[in-house]
């Protein structure tokens, strides 16, 4: 199903990261999964600016397309939100259960 | 009675894509652009609204997320409620969206404005099987809450009926307390307090809140902070360093995030005990979802894309043809009669080559960029264009732009018809100065409405088969000139770093048919009025260039002793019906006689137009320019694209009216070029190139001086576009005629 999903999106991975935590950057992660944001890194204002369209630690979203390094489309809170690459591998996301 | 003192002072205020904007109009009924992306909204927009004979005085501030100074937009609408203290705020939130939006609610109500809440898209929200408890929410939040309809108007009336009465109630900003924790309250409690001794910046802000900006790194209030009271600030700083620095350490997170936390938490305790309840009738909802997995696919999407563009052009030209033509033939007819009815003279030539010419070429194409307008507002109005922004921003990070970019390009003309004018505004949605500034200047390289007649015309007259084909790759041509000099111009004079993409995609609509019809025709009214007025104005004024001086005596000599000698070869009984042209002069070799004629007049008309000071300006530049194959009334037309893009092909049916003295139909222009000997389609193509690269017309030049802020960048887009143009359109003539193309 996942396979599906990723075929949907038009995205095939080369080769899928894992860090040893079981953390990833968001522009890892396959599309069609529910994830829970661990931590951003970057900058304070980048970080806000996320927090304001409600990306922050601990809140769960989905990938609705992207993952292996490309731009990616999460929803979040009840919005779409695109973000470019350099957005999403600032974003630490673990699988949510 | 009532004075502007009294007159009550109402902001809008919401996220972008809540409906906002199409709520202000359908309050103040001003006839605005509506778009469906962030940040159109950018610059501020008044209305006033009457209520019970109250004249309520609106402002829409720009969509924002947040009211910490984080992108222009939320400076903007901070700067305003903070500075012009409106009595009122209409804080709109998508209610289908909710809780995303009453983030910036938390924030107003934390700054203690006075608000309302305007719980817009409640259609929306109840095909999504959302059920909000309106007087419950209201209560918690203890400001009026108002469910709206923007689309259709529901709900307006009571909602400024609440808000005159928050506004007459005068209440003074009473700032909302949210607890943010045991990490931040101690630390913000201790701030609040010291601002609050100090009376630091307390005229304009609540104590608690400027504490909360200087945890989030707020560079506007610090810095205004620090001018005030050097020595507090500092402290304040300090403070605030502390606890970034014991977050970082202890929790491996940053107060932004903890507050952004916090305020969620405060959020869903709101909508608990069914404030808000979705029965789960979702799939409305993420029926968006689904589309965009096929339109943003990494494969079929920009085929997509590609074909939409093509359909837009296809529905432009197909739909408009015949409306083109009956416009075209009216004007045509309109000059034929001018032309028997009025006495030779120069009052002719003005009406028929000045005036009717003139507002014929720019009236003729008025269906046309109807046409493309609806187009275009469709895509806006359902949501595409976001996602072509989200698509392109990969494209546009190689070319050192920002996918925001995309709105600038696309606004300016990427799918042919915009104006670089508002296009050039557009760009003050991007965040990096260098990106912006890189967007400014190659904004006007995109196909604007002004150049679409032209190209449109040229088409007809040397590719009439491949309409929308040469239009699909005209509009290709621009965009790619248009990234690879803007790579130019970031790798050598704006060098810098590229700035993250961040873009909420709004969710798909169906727009409404009036409101397409209103975007749609407020475009193409400006047009209008813009072609009634300037351009008529420079119509004119290009006529008398072309038209003044007149060829001096002696010049005009050669031509008469030339009349004669061709006359003296006819038989003198033949000789009154030759000159008259009444009935057929029965001899031999009347006829080349005849053409004789017509040629010396036409070379006597080009002279005097050469003589003119247009003619002479266009002679003097062909030296340089016949490198690109144009001839001087082709350099003239262009000289007047300066002035604007419109009067390109106006000037042309001037200067071409006034080269030709036979007596043939007044055929439209593109009819005239195409028998022109001197035309062909490589040199149509070149002069194609030329007009889509060079210099922006004065308005757009005058929008990029104010837009950078500096007069040399003004100066440098018409100089660097102009060479642009004119090495790629030598580039084209030059290739062609070696490939053996245009004879």
């Amino acid at each position: 199903m996942q396979d599906k999903a990723r075929f949907k999106c038009g995205c095939r991975c080369t080769s899928m990261k894992t860090s040893n935590n079981g953390m990833l950057p968001l522009c890892e992660a396959e599309a069609g999964k529910r994830l829970k944001v661990a931590g951003i890194e970057g900058g304070r204002g980048l970080c806000a600016r996320m927090a304001a369209m409600g990306i922050y630690p601990g809140v769960e979203m989905e990938v609705l397309c992207g993952g292996c390094g490309c731009p990616c489309l999460v929803r979040v809170r009840g919005g779409t939100i695109s973000l470019g690459k350099g957005v999403s591998d600032k974003i630490l996301v673990t699988s949510a259960l | 009675m009532k004075d502007t003192g009294s007159q009550v002072l109402i902001a809008l205020a919401g996220n972008p894509n809540c409906g906002k904007t199409t709520l202000f109009n359908a309050l103040t009924g001003s006839r605005q652009h509506v778009g469906n992306y962030p940040g159109i909204t950018v610059e501020k927009k008044e209305g006033s609204y009457s209520l019970n004979g109250n004249l309520l005085r609106l402002v829409d501030l720009p969509g924002t997320y947040s009211l910490t100074a984080y992108s222009l937009e939320e400076l903007v609408a901070r700067d305003f409620l903070v500075q012009e203290r409106p009595q009122v705020v209409i804080d709109i939130v998508d209610a289908s969206n909710l809780e995303r939006n009453l983030y910036l609610t938390v924030q107003l109500l934390e700054l203690g404005i006075p608000i309302v809440v305007a719980l817009n898209m409640m259609d929306a929200a109840e095909s999504r099987g959302i059920e909000i408890d309106v007087s419950e929410l209201s209560r918690r939040l203890q400001v009026p809450v108002i469910p709206t309809v923007a689309r259709t108007g529901m709900g307006k009336v009571g909602l400024m009926e609440a808000a005159a009465g928050v506004a007459t109630a005068k209440q003074a900003w009473t700032p909302l307390h949210i607890s943010y924790g045991p990490d931040i309250d101690p630390v913000l409690d201790r701030m609040e307090r010291e601002i609050k001794d100090a009376g630091f910046l307390t005229d304009i802000l609540p104590p608690r809140w400027t504490a909360l900006k200087y945890l989030e790194d707020d560079e506007q209030v610090i810095g205004k902070g620090k001018e005030t009271d050097p020595e507090l600030s500092a402290r304040l700083e300090s403070m605030s360093a502390q606890v970034t620095d014991h977050l970082g350490k202890t929790l491996d997170t940053y107060p932004e995030a903890i507050i952004a936390d916090h305020r969620y938490g405060f959020i869903s305790a709101l909508l608990k005990d069914g404030v808000m309840r979705q029965s789960r009738k979702a799939d409305r909802l993420y029926m968006s979802d689904q589309i965009d997995r096929v339109v943003t696919n990494r494969f079929l999407g920009p085929l997509i894309m590609l074909l939409i563009l093509y359909l837009v052009y296809q529905f432009t030209f197909k739909y408009s043809e015949v409306p083109v033509e009956l416009l075209e033939s009216g004007f045509s007819a309109l000059g034929s009669y001018a032309e028997t009815t009025l006495p030779e003279g120069p009052l002719k030539s003005l009406i028929i080559s000045g005036i009717i010419d003139g507002v014929g070429g720019v009236l003729g194409f008025v269906p046309l960029i109807l046409f493309m307008f609806f187009a275009i507002a469709l895509l806006e109005d359902t949501g595409y264009l976001a996602r072509v922004a989200y698509m392109l921003d990969r494209v546009f990070r190689t070319f050192g732009l920002h996918g925001s970019s995309v709105m600038s390009f696309i606004i300016s003309g990427g799918i042919a018809g915009g104006c670089a004018v508002p296009g050039v505004m557009a760009a003050r949605t991007l965040r990096s100065s260098k990106e912006r500034l890189a967007t400014i200047l190659t904004a006007p390289f995109m196909n604007c409405g002004a150049k679409l007649p032209v190209f449109a015309m040229l088409i007809a007259a040397f590719f009439p088969a491949r309409h929308a084909q040469i239009m699909l790759l005209l509009t290709l041509l621009s965009w790619a000139a248009a990234l690879l000099l803007a790579k130019l111009i970031r790798v050598t004079i704006l060098r810098g770093p590229s700035t993250p993409f961040l873009l909420e995609l709004p969710p798909y609509r169906l727009p409404t048919f009036k409101g397409l019809l209103i975007h749609t025709w407020e475009r193409t009214w400006q047009y209008i009025k813009k072609a009634g007025t300037i351009i008529l104005a420079i119509s004119i004024l290009f006529w008398a260039l072309m038209f003044f001086p007149a060829l001096p005596e002696e010049k005009k000599h050669p031509f008469d002793a030339k009349r004669q000698a061709v006359l003296a070869q006819v038989p003198p009984e033949h000789l009154p019906a030759f000159t008259e042209g009444t009935g057929e002069p029965a001899f031999t070799g009347a006829e080349s006689l005849r053409e004789r004629l017509a040629d010396i007049d036409r070379d006597a008309s080009q002279a005097a137009l050469r003589y003119s000071y247009a003619g002479r300006m266009g002679t003097g530049l062909e030296k340089i320019t016949q490198w690109a194959g144009f001839d001087w009334r082709t350099n003239v037309a262009l000289l007047s694209g300066f002035a604007a893009k419109e009067l390109i092909i106006s000037t042309m049916g001037t200067a071409y009216s006034l080269g030709q003295t036979d007596e043939e139909e007044n055929r439209s222009l593109s009819d005239r070029l195409a028998g022109d000997p001197q035309w062909n389609p490589l040199k149509a193509f070149a002069v194609i190139v030329f007009i889509m690269l060079y210099a922006p017309c004065f308005a757009t030049v005058v929008c990029i001086i104010k837009e950078s802020g500096a007069w040399k960048w003004g100066l440098f887009s018409m100089v660097f576009n102009t060479a642009v143009a004119f090495f790629l359109s030598v580039l084209v003539f030059q290739a062609g005629h070696w490939m053996g193309l245009g004879g």
